[in-house]
C-alpha cells in the first residue's frame, strides 16, 4: 500500500518512512504543500499521513484541493497542534483522522488500517476475541467454529460488548440497545443478562472475560 | 495585611494632630500676647488687675428687687483690707455699683464729674449675674498669685476651646481623608484582584490624589514590567514543550525498530511519559493563558465523570483492579471547558491506579451535594505530603514508589480553582481520597 507523507521535519520522516517500509507500506515523502500536490496527481497513492505546520502553509488547505480530484485518498492528520479546536478543525476541513504529535505507532498503524479499511467499503470481517468469533452482519456466533445459540437480547449484548472489545461500553449504551427505549428496564436486569452471557460463555471455553464496572458499564475482554 | 494596617501611620490621625498642635500653638501664643499687649501696665500691674476682676466677678450678686448687689467672698474681704487703695465699678449696663476701699480721682469736665478712664483697667465678664463691665483700679497684688489666678481662668478657658477645635478637626478631617483617598482604595482593590495574566492595566488611576499619583503610576509600570517577563517566560515554557513533541515523536517510532524485550518495554514506558510531560505541559500553558481554549458551556459533570471512568476501566482491569461510580445526583451542572475538566479525573483516576498498587480498588461517587470523589483503597500518601502533592513537580511518596510526572495533580487543582473549584486530599485509611467541591 502507498502511502504519501507530507512533513517538513526531516528525522521525523525518515523514522516514519523506515517503520512504516518495514510493515510493507510503501512511503512516498515530500516536504511541502507544493510538492504534496505534484504527488496526488500521479494515481496510486492509497492514504496521506499530513502535517500541519508547512514551509508553505498549512498543511489543511491541501484537503480542498484533493477532494476536487477524482477519488481522493483518505487523509490522517499529524501534527502538533493537538487542541480540541485544530482537532475538529481538522474534521471539518475534511481530514479522516487527527493524531496529535507525538503519537504512539501502533496507534498510528491501527488508524492507518482504519481509514483504508473505512474507504473500500469492505464487508467488515467478523468480530473475534479468544475463542469467540461473532458475524455482526448475519448475527451468528461461533466459538471455535461451533455455533453458539444465544437469546436475541444477549446477542445484542455480545455484539455491542465485541465491537468494543477492550474498551468500556456504558450501561446506558447497552441498555439502549438492548432494550429499546420504550420498555425501560429494571436496574439489575441487565446484570442478570450479562452473568446469564458469561455463564454460557464460560461453559463453552470460549475465553472471554466479561469484566464489570459497577455503576459504568462492562468490558469483554480474551482471558 | 491587617497586622501591617496597624504598625502603620494614619494619615487622618497625623492630619488632626498636626491641626491640633497648631491651634495649641495659636492658642498659647494669644495667651503671653494678652499681657504684652495690654501696654500702659506693667506686667506686674496688669496680672494684679486680672487677679482683682476675677475676684470682684465671683462677689457679685443680685438683689431681691434685682439690682446689682456687692456679696464680698471672703478672699474679697481679705483682699480689700490688704489692699486700702482698690476700688472698682461694675454695671451691668442698667446701673452702676460702686465698691472698694478708697475713691478714684474724679475730675471736673465741662459736662460734670468723671473718672479718667487712665486711672483703672476695664473689664468686661462673664458672671453669674450675667455681662457686666467693671472698671477697676488701685489693685496690688503678689506677683505669683496674680499670676496663677490669671492661668488658672485663662487655661481653663483655652483647654475647652482647644478640646472643641479638635473635636470639630476630627469631624472634618475624618471623612475628607477617607472621601479623597477613595481612589487609592480602589486601586488597592484592583490590586488585590490582580493576577498574573490578565491583560492590562493593573489600577485605574482616575481620580487618584496627585500626591499619590506617582505610586500608583509606578506601580502599574512595574507591573507591566513584570507581566511583559512573565509572558516572554510563558511563551519560553510553550514553545519549549512544543518543541519537545518532534523528537519525541521521533524516538517513539525509532523505538520499533528495536527487537522486542524487556528494554523495548521498558523504553516505551518511558517515551509515554516523556509524552505526558510535554503534553501537560502544554496543557498548563493553555490554561493559564486561556488564549486558544473553547468557549465554556454548561457540562454535566455525571456523564462527564461517568465517561472518564469508562475510558479509563481498560486501564484499571489490566492491573487487576477495580473501579465503581455512583451518583447520588441525576446530573450536576459545571460551566467549564470540558477537555480541561475531563483531564482531572483522567489525572485523579491514573494517579489511583499508579499510587493504588496492584488490585486497587476506585471509588468515584458524585454525593447529593455535589461534591466529587475519587478514592483508592490503595497505601495512601503520608499526611505531610497532603498539601505538597498539588505542587508542581513534587512527587510526593507512596509507599508503592511514585509514578508520572509531577505536573498531574498541579494542573488538576489549576484546572479546578480556574472553575472556582477547591480539592483537597484526604486520608481514607487506607488509600487516598480526593474531594472536589464546585
Amino acid at each position: 500500500m502507498r502511502i504519501l507523507l507530507v512533513e517538513d521535519e526531516i528525522e521525523l520522516a525518515a523514522a516514519l518512512r523506515g517503520t512504516l517500509n518495514r510493515r510493507g507500506y510503501v512511503v512516498d515523502h515530500v516536504r511541502t504543500l507544493e510538492q504534496a500536490r505534484l504527488a496526488l496527481q500521479e494515481p496510486g497513492v492509497r492514504a496521506v499521513l499530513l502535517d500541519r505546520r508547512l514551509p508553505d502553509g498549512d498543511g489543511l488547505s491541501l484537503l480542498p484541493f484533493m477532494r476536487a480530484t477524482a477519488d481522493p485518498p483518505p487523509v490522517i492528520v499529524l501534527t502538533a497542534l493537538g487542541q480540541t479546536v485544530e482537532r475538529v478543525e481538522g474534521l471539518d476541513a475534511g481530514a479522516d483522522d487527527y493524531l496529535a504529535k507525538p503519537f504512539e505507532l501502533d496507534e498510528l498503524l491501527a488508524r492507518l488500517r482504519a481509514v483504508s479499511r473505512r474507504r473500500a467499503g469492505l464487508t467488515p470481517e467478523p468480530l473475534t476475541l479468544g475463542a469467540l468469533s461473532f458475524d455482526a452482519v448475519h448475527r451468528e456466533a461461533q466459538i471455535d467454529g461451533r455455533p453458539l445459540q444465544l437469546p436475541r437480547r444477549e446477542l445484542a449484548l455480545l455484539d455491542l460488548l465485541l465491537r468494543r472489545a477492550g474498551r468500556v461500553v456504558l450501561r446506558e449504551t447497552i441498555e439502549a440497545a438492548m432494550f429499546g427505549f420504550d420498555d425501560a428496564p429494571a436496574s439489575n436486569t441487565l446484570d442478570s443478562h450479562v452473568s446469564r452471557l458469561r455463564r454460557r460463555l464460560a461453559k463453552r471455553g470460549a475465553g472471554v472475560a466479561i469484566h464489570a464496572l459497577r455503576g459504568v458499564g462492562y468490558m469483554a475482554k480474551a482471558e | 495585611m491587617d497586622r501591617q494596617k496597624r504598625g502603620a501611620p494614619s494619615l487622618a490621625r497625623r492630619i488632626i494632630l498636626g491641626l491640633v498642635v497648631l491651634q495649641a500653638l495659636v492658642e498659647l501664643i494669644t495667651l503671653v500676647a494678652e499681657p504684652i499687649a495690654s501696654g500702659r501696665l506693667s506686667l506686674r500691674q496688669w496680672l494684679a488687675a486680672e487677679q482683682a476682676s476675677q475676684l470682684v466677678a465671683e462677689s457679685l450678686g443680685r438683689k431681691e428687687t434685682g439690682e446689682l448687689a456687692f456679696v464680698p467672698t471672703p478672699e474679697m474681704t481679705g483682699y480689700l483690707k490688704a489692699n486700702p487703695d482698690f476700688w472698682f465699678f461694675a454695671s451691668d449696663g442698667t446701673e452702676l455699683l460702686r465698691g472698694g476701699v478708697s475713691q478714684p480721682r474724679f475730675e471736673r469736665g465741662a459736662d460734670g464729674e468723671r473718672v479718667d478712664p487712665r486711672q483703672g483697667s476695664m473689664f468686661n465678664l462673664d458672671t453669674a449675674v450675667g455681662q457686666v463691665s467693671v472698671m477697676l483700679g488701685g489693685q496690688h497684688g503678689e506677683f505669683l498669685d496674680s499670676a496663677w489666678a490669671w492661668l488658672r481662668d485663662r487655661l481653663w478657658r483655652r483647654l475647652i476651646d482647644l478640646a472643641i477645635a479638635a473635636v470639630g478637626v476630627t469631624m472634618v478631617i475624618v471623612p475628607a481623608v477617607q472621601f479623597l483617598l477613595r481612589p487609592v482604595r480602589r486601586a488597592a482593590r484592583a490590586a488585590m484582584a490582580l493576577e498574573p495574566g490578565q491583560s492590562a492595566p493593573a489600577l485605574p488611576v482616575q481620580g487618584v490624589p496627585a500626591e499619590i499619583l506617582p505610586l500608583v503610576s509606578a506601580t502599574n509600570a512595574a507591573f507591566a514590567r513584570l507581566e511583559r517577563e512573565h509572558n516572554r517566560q510563558r511563551q519560553f515554557i510553550a514553545n519549549a514543550a512544543h518543541e519537545l513533541r518532534t523528537p519525541i515523536a521521533i524516538l517513539g517510532i525509532r523505538l520499533d525498530e528495536l527487537p522486542e524485550g524487556r528494554v523495548k518495554q521498558r523504553l516505551r514506558l518511558d517515551v509515554r511519559r516523556l509524552t505526558m510531560l510535554a503534553n501537560q505541559l502544554l496543557d498548563l500553558q493553555r490554561l493559564q493563558h486561556g488564549g486558544a481554549a473553547p468557549p465554556d458551556r454548561a457540562i454535566d459533570m455525571v456523564a462527564l465523570v461517568r465517561d472518564v471512568a469508562a475510558e479509563m476501566g481498560p486501564l484499571v482491569i489490566d492491573g487487576g483492579g477495580n473501579l465503581s461510580f455512583c451518583t447520588a445526583r441525576p446530573q450536576l451542572k459545571v460551566v467549564g471547558d470540558e477537555q480541561a475538566l475531563r483531564g482531572v479525573f483522567h489525572n485523579l483516576i491514573g494517579n489511583a491506579l499508579a499510587h493504588g498498587g496492584k488490585g486497587v480498588k476506585i471509588e468515584v461517587h458524585i454525593d447529593a451535594d455535589g461534591t466529587i470523589v475519587v478514592a483508592d483503597r490503595g497505601v495512601g500518601f503520608r499526611a505531610e505530603d497532603h498539601e505538597r502533592v498539588f505542587e508542581a513537580f513534587q512527587r510526593a511518596t507512596s509507599g508503592e514508589g511514585a509514578a508520572g510526572a509531577g505536573l498531574g495533580l498541579y494542573i488538576v487543582r489549576e484546572v479546578l480553582a480556574a472553575r472556582g473549584a477547591q480539592i483537597e486530599l484526604r486520608d481514607g485509611r487506607p488509600g487516598a481520597v480526593f474531594r472536589i467541591r464546585f
